[in-house]
């Protein structure tokens, strides 16, 4: 039998208490909704020479400067060293997280533990490190002794338990670009089932350097159309989308059992329902309808609510034109007449910051819980000329009021993996 | 290179990787871990340009021992 919110008690219950982002558009939550009020693009042009080569040279990369990204105040130079780049933007969400979770002052660190996945790890620390290797003659003495640390994908939920001190389940999950959406998902199932109270869960990554964007060029993945202007190169929806644009940072959230949240008179920002997990099992990289709408069918059916309460789907929409109206096809054979009506919108932030890969799941599980909270939709940018399937659906243009208590985060991955994460407002 | 300078290198190289430690010539390496141990000798490696067997790895115990050995390795001086 599947048990409603009313019937659970609080142990079952998972909320969220803490968020942690390092995104495109900067630092913090608060600074990240900003930017998506005012509707400012998070993407910029590639203009080093070491791009010269690759056909995409727009990406949204991580700034700095004010509300940007500043090492220093997270790593020591000693850390620096020690680690590649995605695990300091971990560091850096994950820091945000832990502070408005308060979760400094939670004394039993073994019931806090970490799920921070990343799709690739450290790609441009393996490419420089392969060059020193390969200029000096393949002398193992020419790898920095921290190379194979620096560059595991689950030494970002490593070096964050180390940081924070977080004693509990450590591991990263990898599914491409659904990493952070199931290590959310993994995390939730990790506090029900008694490992954890707390789980500092969600995604990093930092892939942009020549091999990462060539390699998606080789498979005709990336924008190109728009490198002389990269603020509309990421258009979901649009018929103009012509390839995603590659992306980096981080986005972690702190999940918890409503029983610790209330103990610990800590704000909730939202409640996590449910997920909803399948594979496509037919191709690598070309997505299935069928299976994604599986996902969102399942993830609406272990809530136990209509299909027509969810108010709002953060769109994996990634700006490819087979994935967008793949996804688009899944959530209207998923939510029918409901997605063309006024309590139904859906909308793609990657048409801010851009594809951030293994991290997508974990700043998008952000948005929809930044739109639950405030009651209103972050817009898909760029789209200047609708693709035919959306039309009649509400791809939100402007940012809009919007009163809902169900929100889904779609996230899917090359390897066919799809996942729906279910979440509502907190009530 | 003069003693002096290898001593005075030798010093800022380990200020630079393990900043939270008073460093002077009499130091120990016990107070740093076995990874900080062998980050200080691919630095020292990098920086001399010399090259540190495993065997004499495990004899590089003290700032001193380092001093005494680079300057062996790049200026021939008996210990």
């Amino acid at each position: 039998m599947i048990l409603t919110n009313k019937h659970k008690d609080d142990s079952e219950r998972i909320v969220i208490t803490g968020m942690g982002i390092v995104s495109p558009l900067g630092v913090g939550f608060e600074h990240n909704w900003k930017q998506i009020q005012n509707k400012v693009s998070g993407i910029v042009k590639l203009d080093s020479e070491a791009y010269k080569n690759v056909p995409s040279k727009v990406a949204g990369l991580v700034p700095s400067g004010e509300n940007g990204f500043d090492i220093n105040k997270f790593m020591t130079p000693s850390e620096q060293r020690r680690n590649s780049l995605f695990i300091s933007y971990a560091v850096g969400a994950v820091d945000e997280a832990v502070k408005s979770a308060k979760l400094d002052s939670f004394e039993d660190r073994t019931r806090i533990g970490t799920c921070i996945a990343s799709g690739i790890g450290g790609l441009p620390e393996i490419c420089s490190t392969c060059k020193t290797f390969e200029i000096g003659d393949k002398d193992y003495k020419k790898i920095n002794p921290f190379f194979i640390p620096s560059v595991l994908t689950n030494l970002a939920p490593g070096f964050t338990a180390i940081k924070f001190n977080f004693q509990g389940p450590n591991y990263g999950t990898s599914s491409a670009c659904a990493s952070a959406a199931h290590a959310i998902s993994d995390a939730a199932m990790l506090i029900k089932a008694g490992h954890a109270d707390i789980m500092v869960a969600g995604g990093a990554e930092a892939a942009i350097c020549p091999l990462g964007v060539g390699g998606f060029a080789a498979l005709r993945a990336l924008s190109t159309s728009y490198n002389d202007s990269p603020s509309v190169a990421s258009r979901p929806f649009d018929k103009g989308h012509d390839g995603f644009v590659i992306a980096e940072g981080a986005g972690v959230i702190v999940l918890e059992s409503l029983a610790s949240a209330k103990r610990r008179n800590v704000e909730i920002y939202g409640e996590f329902i449910s997920a909803g997990i399948t594979c496509d099992a037919s191709h690598i990289t070309a997505p299935n309808p069928e299976h994604s709408a599986r996902a969102m069918k399942y993830a609406v059916e272990q809530a136990n609510i209509g299909f027509n309460e969810i108010g709002y789907i953060n769109a994996h929409a990634t700006s490819t034109p087979v994935g967008d109206k793949c996804e688009l096809e899944a959530v209207k054979s998923v939510f029918g007449e409901h997605v063309y009506s006024n309590g139904f919108a859906i909308s793609a932030t990657k048409s801010y910051t851009g594809h951030l890969l293994g991290a997508a799941g974990g700043i998008e599980a952000i948005f929809t819980l930044g739109a639950l909270m405030h009651q209103e939709l972050p817009p898909t940018l760029n789209v200047t000329d609708p693709i035919d399937e959306i039309d009649g659906i509400n791809y939100v243009k402007d940012m809009q009021k919007h009163s809902f208590e169900y929100a889904i985060s779609n996230s899917f991955g090359f390897g066919g993996t799809n996942i729906s994460l279910l979440l509502k407002r907190f009530s | 290179m003069e003693r002096q300078q290898i001593e005075k290198k030798v010093l800022e190289l380990l200020k630079d990787q393990k900043p939270d430690v008073q460093w002077d010539l009499t130091s120990s390496l016990d107070k740093v871990d076995s990874l900080d141990t062998i980050e200080i000798n691919f630095a020292i490696e990098s920086e001399f340009n010399v090259s540190i067997s495993e065997e004499d790895a495990q004899k590089l115990k003290g700032v001193s021992c380092i001093v005494d050995y680079i300057d062996r390795k790049i200026n021939g001086a008996k210990l």
